[in-house]
């Protein structure tokens, strides 16, 4: 219950700052930013899968919530809307990518990636249980990263962002049965990659 | 397997059935060892991407997107107004040529086809038939 109370009264918080930020106010749009940034970068950093660009994808979509902020739809949660379109972004721009290089997706290590951003939590003594984790992280991040880039978007929103099927579905704008089947391919390709890996 | 049941098995998973679905999929679950080794199979790879959360933002995040934010409206207000004007006709005029060129290239090309010499195979059959009537006329 009084989960509901802090969500609803974020909720309102954040279009009130919006409001204000239409109007031109700055603090309150730099506010809403800190709300919300570790949740956009971390997004774009997992879609990417570099810091560097994905620190300059979630400004981009800072930005574009400044620009819209007198037009936008004050409905449902406005994450909800920074989602979708850092979704999009970030999905925009590994298409442009693909057909830059012409090559699948970084499936080893991405370019730009900087390890120390994604140091595995300690869960144990010694280097080599850190050493062993780190392996089998970057092994799931390989193979996550040959998804193809709708299965890989819906598996970032519900196991890492721990996204409903209903928000996720809201997100990409597609309907829950696409979410559920993407998900199931999703894994069904990882458990592919898996089992051709051992 | 019912590709349904196996949908159903990540719902599960992921916290998204409804309780009710959940007690009956459990009573599938007792009957079915296939269905609970894949429901494994599956737990264990859902709970084998659990990775590190991604590095937190920077904490002047917010301070750069308000320098890029004023440095981006900065870049637009210093056109004057009438090269902002000036940009846009010359848009317009852009697409008007190009308009216009992909046109008259559309009538230059029918004009060289109704122009064109008649086609070797055109050629070929009256060439054939001036020769059978020549040979036809000497044989009489």
């Amino acid at each position: 219950m009084e989960y509901r109370a802090a969500e609803e009264s974020t909720r309102e918080d954040d279009w009130l700052w919006l409001a204000r930020a239409a109007e031109g106010d700055q603090i309150a749009f730099a506010r809403l930013v800190e709300r919300h940034q570790d949740r956009v970068v971390g997004l774009c950093q997992r879609l990417l899968g570099n810091r560097e660009g994905a620190l300059d994808a979630a400004q981009e979509v800072f930005l574009r919530l400044y620009r819209k902020a007198a037009a936008l739809e004050r409905r449902g949660q406005l994450y909800t809307w920074l989602y979708r379109v850092a979704t999009n972004y970030c999905l925009n721009r590994l298409r442009r990518r693909k057909i830059v290089r012409f090559l699948p997706f970084e499936t080893s290590a991405p370019e730009g990636s900087d390890v120390r951003d994604w140091q595995p939590v300690d869960l144990g003594p010694g280097p080599e249980r850190e050493l062993a984790d780190r392996q089998r992280w970057q092994r799931t991040r390989s193979a996550i990263a040959a998804l193809p880039l709708n299965q890989r978007a819906v598996l970032i929103l519900a196991r890492f962002e721990g996204l409903a099927y209903r928000e996720i579905a809201q997100i990409l704008e597609i309907t829950e049965g696409a979410v559920e089947s993407r998900l199931f391919r999703a894994m069904r390709n990882l458990q592919k990659a898996q089992e051709g890996g051992t | 397997m019912d590709r349904r049941i196996e949908r159903r098995l990540m719902r599960r998973l992921h916290g998204e059935l409804p309780t009710e679905e959940v007690r009956r999929l459990d009573e599938l679950l007792e009957r079915d060892a296939d269905l609970r080794t894949e429901l494994e199979r599956l737990g264990a790879l859902w709970r084998g991407l659990e990775g590190p959360s991604p590095a937190l933002a920077p904490t002047d995040f917010a301070a750069q997107v308000l320098e890029r934010l004023e440095a981006s409206e900065e870049s637009t207000a210093s056109w004057p107004l009438a090269l902002r004007w000036a940009a846009s006709a010359m848009v317009v005029g852009g697409i008007a040529l190009g308009v216009f060129v992909g046109r008259w290239a559309v009538i230059e090309e029918a004009a060289i086809m109704l122009q064109q010499p008649p086609s070797l195979a055109e050629s070929y059959f009256a060439l054939l038939e001036s020769t059978s009537a020549d040979q036809e006329e000497a044989v009489r």
